[in-house]
């Protein structure tokens, strides 16, 4: 009667990720006993909470899917921008006994500022897959002389540089999205640059500068020091609630700027067996499924989106880089990366 | 406010953070007691013990840590006449001296108690003055910033009891240490030699654990031990009567002052504290002869004072983010490892663990309170613990220490150099704490410099302009100038006097 039960939860599970499968599927797939998933930032951190929150689901399914639970353990190697953990992990043993969270677009761009031990990174990563996107949303500042964010942009379109925009940087994804936004709109800001998001909320708040750009929760945040707001995607971001009412760039300056935000995805050292990353991407797209992943996810304040998984993210790892490619000049124009 | 205190309250009586509050004032009482191991050195080596706590949890047991490490000081330095911690001189003075008269227990009843008292009078404080200092930072801008963090540094000189050249100097190194790295602002790497630990600098912890930890060892590892002839002497009854704590209401009252405010101010730190309300006490006492030879006030007025600096000291730390002293330093290192960074914005971003940690204060002094009376007997025992032993701990907490921090056996590397030049500095009378603060500071003020600078480059204005643009900043600029120009006052006055010491014939001693 229980097996009976597992079955049905496990079939249920892979309908939702539109596959109709017989467990345990790769009964014949040897998985490693232990997995270490390496974060390249602090214990505590929205990375870290992603792996934490993540791993025990994805365990799980690993086990569905092969008979055999691994024991996945979390090994935060924070520094150099977050290089120090993406190195160990493009130099990890591959034989699955390693996998890894790749934050994006952090990795293209601090390969693109120095020369990473784990360039090139899109030939080093073999993609797993992401849910998670936490947009980049952009806010004027309640005291700013412009009235909406349209003028201000209409304003660092005829005054190159009077128009200063804070965020976390440099080389964030903060960053990359003021320079997106400056490039498909013809205008020029002053980048000013803050040692994180909160930093860089606080002098928003305190009307330092006349725009910020920064995620979700830092709009969350700082909702009351704005007068206009929009998010930098194609479409609303409806997954919260809070978000609904925020207009998307189209709609509030008349152009589209793209899907800009951070990312956090999983990826394994590129060269491992093919079978094992295909129980683990199956293993994944199951996991981000679970009606309760999404509510653990939510609790825990991560911003969810749709999956990709697979080669789907790493056509997504490949924008990215190409991205970061088309707005070097403006990184190397600032001082920020050198050529 | 109300309603985030009634919060943390039920959170803080959770047996877990019972149990965490007293583990740290425990275990702060011991280590502080251990001559030679600091209140810096305490915090810095328990850090690690943290790294797998929540936030919550790990600020509970280092803000008790800190509070039992101060009053543990003073144990050794009332028993043996050797001071647990640099805070503890002032209450040595006068505690040895009744230990010898056979007052030992009326010394050391009266220590806890004033060190309770001072303790809880400046979390008080913390507790509802730092929320409104928070709320004021709010406004503060990078140009305000810029000149606050000045003046944090301008009192650098002042550190420690030595000379404020070598004090400024100590600050010029860790300067130099702190430009290690990449910039702040456009993210260019400086003095990392291509090794990727240094990318994001020398981290604070490890800094701090090196300098601290290793040059202590290497301190004790070249004194010729400890007398082993040295006996804790009998104690005796430790409770000294509430008739007695009645008369000393008064010093207890100033002395709590004094020590909160003295630890609000950067630079100044729980030694100068005691030092200050000891000799206030005095000038306000009916029998001042009685000071140096076992004056029962004058234990009370430096435990008083040294425990009140806690309370005060973390205000500026937990909204500013200026660590006013190297106890301070070691504690930020503790909140950042948590994510936790502070400023004005923590208060609104994590009421959940900022009032918890505050009233979990209230705690930690009540618990070695506790501690102290119930154990002292067993306590006084590590007093006693050979020197050997201590260095052989602390060498290997501090290898824990700088390792576990991000798992890099590089950092034991910069430890073991950082603790080797601090060894060096110390043997010349070199001041360390400047250093962490230089550390610290620096591309503090560097950051905020270029940031204003780059404001004042899109409004089209000079960078003096641009500080002459707010009234806040240009109160915040007379301030710094008038502290600047008021220590080279206070420096010419010492001067003055010493010299007409001198050509009196006095004895001025070093």
């Amino acid at each position: 009667m229980k097996k009976l039960f597992v079955t049905g939860l496990v079939a249920t599970s892979l309908l939702m990720t539109g596959a109709v499968m017989a467990a345990p599927k790769y009964a014949d797939v040897k998985i490693p006993k232990n997995i270490q998933a390496i974060v390249a930032y602090n214990a505590g951190g929205s990375s870290d909470a992603l792996a934490r929150v993540m791993l025990p689901f994805w365990e799980k399914k690993v086990e569905e899917l092969t008979g055999k639970k691994p024991n996945a353990i979390v090994v935060n190697l924070p520094g150099a921008g977050g290089e120090i953990g993406w190195t160990s992990l493009s130099y990890a043993k591959k034989d699955g006994s390693t996998i890894g969270v790749i934050n994006l677009p952090a990795v293209a761009l601090v390969q693109a500022a120095r020369v990473a031990k784990y360039a090139p990174w899109l030939e080093k990563f073999a993609p797993i897959g992401v849910n998670i996107i936490d947009p980049n949303v952009v806010r004027l500042q309640k005291d700013a002389k412009y009235a909406t964010l349209k003028d201000a942009l209409d304003a660092a379109k005829a005054k190159p540089g009077s128009v200063t925009v804070g965020a976390d940087g440099p080389l964030s994804d903060d960053h990359m999205a003021v320079y997106a936004l400056a490039v498909k709109y013809g205008a020029e800001f002053t980048f000013v640059p803050y040692s994180g998001g909160a930093p860089a909320n606080k002098a928003f708040q305190s009307g330092e500068v006349d725009i910020a750009v920064g995620n979700v929760f830092d709009h969350l945040k700082t909702k009351g020091s704005a007068k206009d707001v929009m998010v930098l995607r194609p479409s609303r971001y409806t997954s919260m609630d809070a978000m609904k009412g925020v207009k998307t760039a189209k709609e509030s300056i008349g152009m589209d700027v793209g899907d800009l935000g951070s990312t956090r995805g999983w990826a394994a050292p590129a060269g491992i067996p093919a079978k094992l990353l295909t129980v683990y991407r199956e293993a994944f797209a199951m996991a981000v499924n679970d009606p309760e992943y999404k509510k653990a996810a939510l609790k825990r304040n991560i911003t969810i989106v749709d999956p990709l998984v697979g080669d789907d993210f790493g056509g997504f790892m490949k924008d990215q880089q190409a991205l970061v490619g088309d707005l070097l000049d403006l990184f190397v124009k600032g001082g920020y990366i050198k050529k | 406010m109300w309603e985030q205190i009634a919060d943390a309250a039920i959170v803080i009586i959770q047996p877990g953070s019972l149990l965490l509050a007293f583990l740290g004032a425990a275990m702060g009482t011991v280590f502080g007691a251990m001559p030679g191991v600091s209140a810096t050195l305490s915090i810095a080596l328990l850090v690690p013990v943290t790294f797998e706590m929540t936030a919550t949890s790990g600020l509970i047991f280092l803000g008790a840590v800190y509070c039992g490490a101060i009053y543990g000081g003073s144990i050794s330095g009332i028993l043996i006449n050797v001071p647990g911690t640099p805070a503890a001189v002032a209450t040595m003075i006068d505690g040895y001296e009744m230990t010898k008269k056979g007052k030992g227990g009326l010394a050391l009843g009266t220590d806890i108690c004033s060190s309770f008292v001072g303790g809880q009078f400046s979390v008080i404080v913390l507790l509802f003055l730092a929320p409104l200092v928070a709320m004021v930072a709010l406004e503060i801008r990078s140009a305000e910033f810029f000149w606050i963090v000045i003046f944090a540094m301008s009192t650098i000189g002042a550190i420690g009891a030595g000379s404020a050249i070598k004090g400024l100097m100590a600050g010029i190194f860790g300067l130099i240490i702190g430009t290690a790295g990449m910039h702040p602002m456009t993210g260019t790497l400086r003095y990392a030699f291509d090794q990727p630990p240094l990318y994001e600098g020398v981290p604070v912890i490890v800094a701090l654990v090196g300098l601290f930890s290793i040059s202590q060892v290497l301190y004790l590892a070249e004194g010729k031990g400890m007398d082993t002839q040295l006996k804790i002497p009998e104690v005796g009854r430790m409770w000294p009567g509430r008739a007695t704590l009645w008369k000393l209401r008064g010093v207890l009252a100033r002395s709590s002052i004094i020590g909160t405010v003295v630890g609000l101010i950067p630079g100044a730190g729980a030694d100068i504290a005691s030092f200050i309300a000891r000799s206030e006490a005095k000038r306000y006492s009916k029998n001042p002869s009685e000071y140096g030879k076992g004056s029962i006030e004058g234990v009370c007025s430096a435990e008083a004072a040294n425990n009140a600096v806690v309370g005060g000291s973390l205000i500026p730390m937990l909204t500013l983010g200026i660590p006013g002293n190297a106890v301070t330093a070691a504690l930020l290192g503790g909140l950042l490892i948590h994510g936790l960074i502070p400023g004005p914005s923590l208060f609104t971003d994590a009421p959940d663990i900022l009032y918890p940690f505050i009233l979990s204060l209230f705690l930690a002094n009540l618990f070695f309170a506790v501690f102290g009376f119930g154990a002292l007997r067993y306590v006084a025992k590590v007093v006693l613990v050979p020197q050997g032993i201590i260095a052989a701990v602390v060498t290997a907490l501090a290898v824990i220490g700088a390792y576990s921090f991000r798992n890099l056996t590089f950092d034991i590397w910069i430890m073991f150099s950082l603790g080797v030049v601090g060894y060096i500095m110390r043997k010349a009378d070199f001041p360390l704490a400047p250093i962490i603060l230089g550390i610290i500071l620096g591309p503090m003020a560097e950051e905020n410099l270029d940031r204003v600078m780059t404001l004042a480059h899109a409004k089209e204005l000079t960078t003096i302009e641009f500080f002459m643009g707010r009234w806040q900043t240009v109160l915040l600029m007379v301030l710094t100038f008038a502290a600047i120009g008021y220590s080279f006052y206070r420096d010419y006055r010492y001067r003055k006097e010493l010299e007409a010491k001198i050509a009196n014939g006095e004895d001025v001693g070093k």
